[in-house]
């Protein structure tokens, strides 16, 4: 114990004499080992540790569907009634909330901040058990139909209207002309899922159940389908997912039935279920995936970063082969010389941990600043007790594994007879076999990092550089919801063209239509229907549009026209589609003339166009029966939806003209006074908010892929480097008979490009069994593809060949005597 | 009056480091001619070595002359050198320096591989058999070097300089790492060339094997002291 001892204090003061030695091992491992240990805790929270919500196990996302003769037509949909109807089962659920999502405007606020509005009953805080910073969650006496106006709003909330003040309590919150007492501020903590199939930043304000802005007609309508309401519940202790599915759907359907008769008591071809999704599920979801492609890379990374560490240990070796021999001479056997190794290596791994540890520590913070809308329980990340631990062991287990292998190229014999040498022409020398494996090893891991980054890099690129469809540049989004009650048809047509006239006269407006649906929020404003001409039935996501629409858009006309001025004010029965849904329907024939008739109605609608096909993001995927729902829309003329209160516009603006909101509020109040504005939004603002998820993937890819190839570069060089040296003395053999530097150098590219390319396709081979293994879990995220295979070949093969030369340009640019000498 | 193979005028070495300067070679003037044999000697570390790597082109005076045949050295570039050292020196080295990864015959084919008008293959294997059938060494020439003696690797050593059909051999301390039985057989291998016509420079702390030159040199100091014997003029 005394010579461990005794060797750790001799290795602390060796070390501090080799200080760029100890600052790349530190570096290179201490930041590769922090971002494992970051994406390990991010690992155990996804995959291992329950969610923060009691009995999670029977807490379900209970989805309401709507089906067409069996088919889906909409999931995670309810209506009022239909989510009433579903909250009351109390023989199937032991505790059920209400949620139903709405956007609005803190109108007492003096920011008039726009606020995610979820409506609960108070179920929502106890299934939850969400904590709070402040005050109560909402109780018993604020449940359904007791009208009671309190709030409860978030910690980010408070922090960013209120200044995180404890006064906040009592306070009041006006929303749609109401005012709500605050009683409850959620804690950082709360970890708040997303159950809804829209987009959702998180709640702002919870407000109890029965204030959602459904007005009476909607609240009692089987048939105002929304995918903003939903039910969450814990499953009783004696029922089974299936049982409950059955029964809740089998009462959901008879009551959804006797409720949507149409007149002359036809029964319409519409059914309604439920599908329960665990609420792990709704948590993490696809989110596993990502986890496991990121605990991946960050564990190619360092073994990426442990085999340049071990090829600096191994050339550290080869330095210190005097004071081995010299130790070997006085009587150290085997074991000493491990023990030396093993102290110098235990030094630099405690320098290793203890950055791994703050580079961690960093790491939860870049993740929540990241990526915290697209990765679940950032909010949880923190450096506990295990993890700590688990540093310490995996630098515990790398410092013996350097010390092994370290260890096992000094061939102890030579070491003892090394010291009555001359010292002309010895040196340690470590196989051919070995430096090639050394050469393998470290291309492949780099070329799978390299080449699954350029994967990622290239699908999160090409969603982001694709065309939408559309020109977005100067192009906006108007919408604002009229606060006046109830509006005739005819009233309403007249608003919408008084509005139009409005925006139109604007001085930095050249274009204006309307619209019944905005096409990068279709599930907010889009209405799946299924359609038929009894040939090829299939759903679409249906919307009325002015006249000018389309030339507002820039979307191109593939086929026929579009509609005039008067077919858009008569509502004539005439439809246009996109590409995808004229070939799904009239596959290899024209659409042109053909009639469609919804499933709702009797009338024929007779198609006068085809335009190009809407291509969203993923962030507003709308799948239904695995058909991308934004490819299939169809378009037909009129000004507005009897039943909705708001108003949509698309507006081109004058090239380089901006248009501010105060500007149209005030245009709109000379409108009418009840119109109230409530976003203007660029295409191009929009776009970015959408791209973001893939912005951020190409960002992190991006900078993953740079960090990859500087490892990549510093450990080829260094396993290259290290090979070239070893050879000095045989390149300096060969100068002294007679070879030119030509010779030297070609000599030693060609002996390196063969372990180069065989760690290439070696990589090759691993990635394509990776991805033929886990292709279902990456196919959203990285595509087998040519040029990123052929990119990460081509930056392989010249960091290979510039770290082939720059050592060999340093010996043959000097003469021979220096390399015979080393 | 014959012409020198070799010529060296006032000839120094200064080795630099951060805190002194050695000076290695003071002002060495000296000759060689064909069929010589010359053997310097001198105490550990009076440059012996150093004055033969310059010789044979592995490393350049400080300052001084030095010319192979009618070619001034100084004014050489790094190719230009490696062309002289393939095809007008051989070199003999103390530890031998075979590669351990290629056959004895591919060793001793090495430097014509490196010469600007590159042998036949024929050629090239007559000649590496030639030169092992002069070092008694033919039988071996599939053999790895490891698989050889040390007398045996410095024989294959003195072949593999042969074989370009040098100017003149340049030998350091061929007995160093040689026992006793070895060392005589390499010596009078040696002693055997030159009365064949090589021109041979040797370098040897050995007494008694310097003596088996016709010229025998003295170094001490990085100087010159003496020589003895006609055919060198220092």
């Amino acid at each position: 114990m005394n010579y461990f001892v005794r060797e750790l204090k001799f290795a602390l003061n060796t070390l501090l004499q080799a200080k760029s030695f100890v600052l790349a091992v530190v570096v290179t491992l201490g930041v590769s080992l922090g971002a494992f240990i970051c994406i390990a805790v991010l690992g155990n929270l996804v995959f291992l540790e329950p969610l923060p919500y009691p009995e999670q196990q029977r807490l379900h996302l209970v989805k309401g569907i709507l089906k067409n003769n069996g088919n889906t037509v909409m999931a995670n949909v309810n209506s009022f009634p239909s989510a009433r109807e579903i909250y009351g089962r109390e023989a199937e659920f032991e505790e059920a909330a209400l949620l139903t999502f709405e956007t609005h405007q803190l109108e007492n606020h003096p920011q008039l901040p726009i606020v995610m509005t979820t409506f609960v009953s108070p179920e929502y805080f106890t299934l939850l058990d969400a904590p709070m910073a402040v005050g109560r969650a909402l109780a018993d006496s604020d449940g359904l139909d007791s009208f009671n106006p309190v709030a409860i709003i978030s910690h980010q909330t408070w922090q960013q209207y209120f200044r995180g003040s404890p006064d906040v309590i009592g306070e009041t919150l006006q929303v749609d002309e109401r005012s709500f007492r605050i009683v409850g501020v959620t804690s950082e903590r709360f970890s708040e899922p997303n159950f809804f199939n829209v987009e959702f930043a998180g709640t702002d304000v919870w407000l109890p159940w029965n204030f959602h802005s459904g007005d009476e007609q909607a609240r009692n309508d089987w048939g105002s389908i929304t995918p903003t309401t939903t039910v969450v519940a814990r499953l009783g202790q004696n029922v089974t997912p299936p049982q409950v599915t059955q029964t809740v759907s089998d009462g959901l359907n008879r009551a959804f039935l006797d409720n949507m008769v149409m007149p002359g008591g036809q029964q319409l071809p519409f059914s309604m279920s439920v599908e329960l999704t665990p609420i792990e599920e709704v948590i993490l979801g696809d989110s596993r995936s990502t986890v496991t492609l990121l605990f991946a890379g960050a564990l190619t990374l360092l073994l990426i970063s442990a085999s340049n560490v071990m090829n600096l240990m191994l050339s550290r070796t080869i330095q210190k082969q005097r004071q081995l021999t010299i130790k070997a001479v006085v009587g150290a056997n085997r074991r000493h010389l491990f023990q030396a190794i093993l102290a110098e290596n235990l030094v630099l791994m405690a320098g290793v941990s203890l950055l791994a540890i703050v580079v961690a520590s960093y790491g939860f913070g870049a993740l929540r600043d990241m990526a915290s809308d697209y990765l679940p329980r950032l909010g949880e990340l923190s450096l506990n007790g295990r993890f700590v631990f688990l540093t310490l062991i995996l630098a515990l287990l790398l410092a013996l594994f350097f010390s092994y292998v370290s260890t096992r190229i000094v061939d102890y014999k030579k070491l003892q007879s090394g010291i009555q040498s001359s010292g002309k022409g010895g040196g340690l020398q470590i196989s051919a076999t070995v430096r090639a494996a050394l050469i393998v090893t470290q291309v492949c891991l780099v070329g799978l990092l390299i080449a699954a980054n350029l994967s990622v890099l290239k699908g999160a690129t090409d969603v982001m550089f694709r065309s939408v469809g559309f020109e977005t540049e100067n192009l906006s989004y108007f919408g604002l919801n009229f606060r006046g009650g109830d509006l005739s048809v005819e009233a309403r047509e007249q608003l919408t063209l008084n509005i139009r006239d409005a925006l139109a006269r604007q001085p930095q407006v050249e274009m204006v239509a309307a619209s019944t649906s905005e096409p990068t929020r279709p599930s907010n404003g889009g209405t799946v229907l299924r359609f038929s001409d009894d040939k090829n039935p299939t759903n679409a996501v249906m919307q009325f549009v002015s006249s000018n629409y389309f030339g507002v858009m820039q979307q191109a006309m593939v086929q026929g026209r579009g509609f005039t001025a008067d077919e858009v004010r008569d509502s004539a029965p005439l439809a246009i589609v996109t590409r995808s849904l004229a070939n799904r329907m009239y596959p290899g024939e024209s659409p042109l003339n053909k009639s469609l008739i919804q499933s709702m109605s009797t009338e024929p609608y007779t198609i006068v166009g085809v335009v190009e096909d809407l291509v969203m993001p993923p962030a507003v995927a709308n799948v239904v029966d695995g058909i991308d729902m934004n490819r299939q829309a169809l378009y037909m003329p009129g000004l507005s939806v009897p039943t909705e209160t708001e108003f949509k516009y698309m507006l081109r603006t004058k090239p380089n003209q901006e248009l501010p909101f105060r500007q149209l509020l005030s245009a709109m109040s000379e409108v009418d006074p009840n119109l109230e504005p409530w976003i203007l939004e660029t295409a191009e603002e929009r776009s970015r908010e959408l791209l973001a998820y893939e912005s951020m993937v190409a960002k992190s890819t991006l900078a993953l892929t740079l960090l990859s190839m500087l490892l990549a570069g510093v450990g080829i060089y260094g396993v290259l480097n290290y090979n070239t040296q070893l050879r000095r003395f045989e390149i300096g053999t060969r100068m002294s008979l007679g070879a030119n530097p030509a010779n030297i150098v070609k000599l030693i590219m060609l002996s390196n490009t063969k372990p180069v390319l065989l760690g290439f396709v070696a990589s090759i081979v691993i990635g394509i069994a990776i991805y033929s293994v886990a292709r279902q879990h990456i196919d959203n995220y990285m595509n087998l593809e040519a040029l990123p295979l052929v990119a990460a070949a081509a930056s392989i093969l010249l960091v290979a060949a510039i770290a082939s030369y720059l050592p060999i340009h340093a010996i043959v640019r000097k003469w021979p005597i220096h390399a015979l000498r080393g | 009056m014959r012409d020198a193979i070799i010529r060296m005028e006032e000839a120094t070495k200064v080795f630099e480091t951060e805190d002194m300067n050695t000076l290695a070679l003071r002002g060495i003037d000296l000759s060689i001619y064909e069929g010589d044999y010359v053997s310097i000697s001198g105490p550990s570390g009076c440059g012996k070595s150093t004055l033969l790597s310059i010789l044979g082109l592995l490393d350049l005076p400080t300052s001084g002359r030095y010319f192979i045949g009618d070619v001034d050295v100084m004014d050489l570039s790094l190719t230009e050198a490696a062309a002289i050292r393939s095809e007008q020196i051989g070199f003999v080295f103390q530890s031998f320096n075979l590669i351990d990864e290629l056959s004895v015959s591919d060793n001793v084919a090495l430097p014509t591989h490196y010469r600007r008008n590159s042998l036949s293959s024929s050629e090239t294997r007559e000649r590496v058999q030639r030169c092992l059938d002069r070092v008694e060494m033919s039988h071996r020439g599939n053999h790895k070097p490891n698989q050889l003696s040390g007398g045996q690797q410095q024989r294959i050593a003195i072949a593999r300089a042969l074989v370009s059909e040098p100017n003149i051999l340049l030998v350091d301390e061929p007995t160093g790492n040689l026992d006793s039985k070895n060392s005589d057989i390499v010596m009078e291998m040696l002693s055997s060339l030159n009365s064949d016509g090589t021109t041979i420079c040797l370098v040897t702390h050995d007494p008694r094997y310097a003596d088996m030159a016709t010229t025998r040199m003295h170094l001490l100091d990085g100087k010159l002291l003496d020589q003895v014997q006609s055919g060198c003029t220092a």
